[in-house]
């Protein structure tokens, strides 16, 4: 009986040691990935600071993160001209720009999907939450954009989910823990 | 402004439960003060309607996501029932992104809105949202 007590223990100690090696293992491994997702994504913010207008040429680039079924799906069987990239990266795609102070922000890779988030304020301190869903070509690139505004700092989530139903379960997880 | 900054879907979240106060107001104050969870949905054409225990309204809305054009997809507003004068709610705006909000609304100040001062304005001015906006603004958080 006592053998059989301390034979289970032990198991629950390795797999305890086990699980926390593998989630050391993979905090480390998305820190040397992140890099990737998140100069991917400060770099298409850097291209929108400071404009209300772009031009062909930088409009075209912002266009260039994003995914070819992403673009279809924006485009949406309109011709490509300046006019409406201009509006459409104007209105829609300087989301960016909506942050103006970034909190936190988290990735996970799985095969060639990713997941972005970056946790933030706005302007008028309010809470925003990014989340995009990257895809794998030559490139990262932009697939999905989910934008949040939040009502309380609890509703953040740390951890990379951008799946509607992921963040929700990873939220309340979080604040049934805080 | 950005068509996804928070207060642009704000100010539309309201204006569509003010234009359902403005087709039937009886089921939208029941719907609004009720304790039950109701929702507000917006398809791909502009038919919006809200439901509840209460009952369903339908209303168009075709008017107001005009200026999205072929980027508006739906809309989708869970709202969780009148507790304390306040309404919380989740609401998601997609348009070639997709925008959600979460928050409340203050009922009071909504009723207010609705019967008050800015219905009034609403109804006499014909370019109406621009004025009312900041102020209507104000009673979603």
């Amino acid at each position: 009986m006592i053998d059989y007590y301390y034979t289970n223990k032990t198991i629950y100690l390795l797999l305890g040691c086990l699980l926390f090696m593998s989630s050391c293992v993979s905090t480390n491994s998305n820190k040397i990935q992140d890099q990737t997702l998140y100069s991917t994504y400060k770099e298409y913010s850097t291209l929108l600071s400071g404009k209300d207008e772009y031009s062909r040429e930088v409009a075209e680039k912002i266009f260039s993160f994003l995914s070819p079924r992403y673009q279809t799906e924006i485009l949406n069987s309109r011709a490509k001209t300046h006019a409406l990239l201009n509006q459409l990266v104007r209105d829609y795609l300087a989301f960016p720009l909506l942050m103006s102070k970034e909190i936190t922000h988290y990735q996970q890779i799985n095969g060639s999907t990713a997941c972005l988030v970056v946790n933030g304020m706005t302007k008028e301190n309010e809470k925003i939450a990014l989340y995009l869903t990257f895809k794998k070509q030559k490139n990262w690139l932009i697939d999905y954009i989910r934008i949040e505004y939040l009502a309380n700092y609890n509703q953040f989530i740390s951890e990379a989910a951008c799946d509607s139903k992921k963040i929700e379960t990873f939220r309340l997880r979080e604040m049934m823990m805080q | 402004m950005q068509k996804v900054s928070k207060t642009e879907v704000k100010i539309k979240l309201l204006k569509f439960l003010e234009i359902a106060y403005n087709t039937d107001n009886e089921l939208t104050t029941v719907l609004v003060r009720d304790k039950e969870a109701f929702t507000l949905s917006v398809d791909i054409h502009g038919n919006a309607s809200i439901s509840g225990k209460a009952g369903k309204l339908k209303f168009s809305v075709k008017e107001e996501i005009k200026e999205y054009g072929i980027d508006f997809r739906y809309i989708s507003v869970m709202l969780s029932g009148n507790k304390n004068g306040v309404i919380h709610y989740r609401g998601t705006f997609k348009t070639i992104v997709e925008v959600s909000i979460i928050g409340f609304i203050d009922v009071e100040q909504l009723i207010l809105h609705c019967s008050g001062l800015i219905c009034f304005a609403a109804r006499t001015l014909k370019n109406r949202y621009k004025m009312i906006d900041k102020t209507i603004a104000e009673s979603l958080d």
